[in-house]
């Protein structure tokens, strides 16, 4: 065999490796953006948001209150569902992309309830001007204490105002 | 909604009370004086009872009502602070732990909404409409608040904190069988 075509035979073997490995971080790439930026905060937020939505958003812009818990399903299902966007002409088929089995650990999603696709829209009820840590977007849409601590005389001079309703 | 319940503070505050030496018996002279200095007497229960129901047949409960006050000067020299700027449970710990002191009961402080309730549990038996503690109570408060406050004996062993001025519609109320959510209920805050 000659040395060209050891080379050749090398790039082919090359190019075949790159198709392999292509697909599989492009699939891969929205679960570890999830899984990364901490699932259990991405879940936290998601599930705090649609309960304080409707205090900070329009209403005509919210889903009904049904749809809410958790509107990110049905949203991950059809994504999941539907077809990728179109491959590169090298890309293998859709079968060979990625089983999850294969993921390393730290980039499988917790849990099906972590889309990608959704997490921006829920962020953006909460803090539409800047993106906020995922902490800060939960205390922002955490109610204000309705009842805080108050001192014996303030207690005593809320009651002595009391009369009797007309 | 006024009338909802909201939490119970009793008498749990980390500065404590110190009964310590409230009593001194000086068996010499015969005579019992506070650590404060004042001469008290310790009466037996059943013997205030009927001075006390005397009181509320003559509408004159004076007498109570200045014990009440004595009692609630000596919670504010035992919490040894502003009394209105301490926390409630504060408040409560020293005016609960005088009243138990003297045998009076134990004292607890509810809030209903924007309503002020003490429970009084354990107290004598002095008249059938509990007047006489309302009074003791009326006393008490009228000298940690600073300005006159009137005790409504409604539910039980409760009565509602609220401003003279009221305190006979709310009696009457309690006395035709309303309870103590319904009588809250009927109150509001003072329009500004």
């Amino acid at each position: 065999m000659t040395a060209a075509k050891v080379q050749k035979l090398r790039a082919l073997l090359e190019r075949v490796e790159r198709r392999r490995k292509e697909p599989r971080l492009v699939s891969v790439t929205g679960g570890a953006q999830v899984a990364s930026a901490n699932t259990n905060e991405t879940l936290r937020t998601l599930e705090v948001v649609p309960a304080q939505a409707p205090l900070l958003a329009p209403p005509s812009s919210l889903p009904p209150p049904s749809s809410m818990p958790p509107p990110a399903l049905p949203a991950l299902d059809a994504t999941l569902r539907s077809p990728p966007p179109p491959p590169p002409s090298s890309m293998p088929p859709p079968a060979r992309r990625t089983p999850s089995s294969t993921l390393p650990p730290e980039v499988v999603p917790a849990s099906p309830r972590a889309p990608t696709e959704v997490l921006p829209a829920a962020q953006a009820r909460i803090a539409p001007a800047s993106p906020v840590p995922f902490d800060s977007a939960v205390r922002v849409a955490t109610p204000p204490r309705i009842d805080a601590p108050k001192t014996f005389g303030e207690l005593l001079e809320q009651s002595l105002a009391l009369r009797p309703r007309a | 909604m006024p009338g909802f319940y909201i939490e119970a503070m009793t008498a749990t505050d980390s500065r404590g009370f110190d009964p310590g030496g409230y009593f001194a018996f000086d068996l010499a002279r015969g005579a019992v004086h506070t650590r404060h200095g004042e001469r008290v007497l310790v009466l037996a229960s059943d013997v205030l009872g009927p001075l006390v129901s005397t009181a509320v047949r003559q509408g004159d409960l004076t007498a109570v009502r200045m014990l009440g006050k004595r009692i609630g000067e000596d919670a504010q020299r035992s919490l040894g602070g502003d009394v209105k700027g301490a926390t409630p449970e504060a408040v409560i710990t020293h005016a609960s732990g005088m009243l138990s002191l003297l045998g009076w009961g134990t004292l607890q402080l509810e809030r209903w909404g924007q309503a002020l309730v003490l429970v009084l549990e354990g107290a004598p038996s002095l008249d059938n409409e509990r007047l006489g503690l309302a009074a003791l109570l009326g006393g008490l408060l009228t000298s940690l608040g600073g300005r006159d406050i009137a005790c409504v004996p409604v539910d039980g062993a409760r009565f509602v904190i609220v401003h003279p001025s009221i305190a006979e519609a709310v009696w009457s109320w309690s006395k035709d069988g309303k309870d103590l959510a319904s009588v809250i209920a009927r109150l509001a805050p003072e329009a500004a």
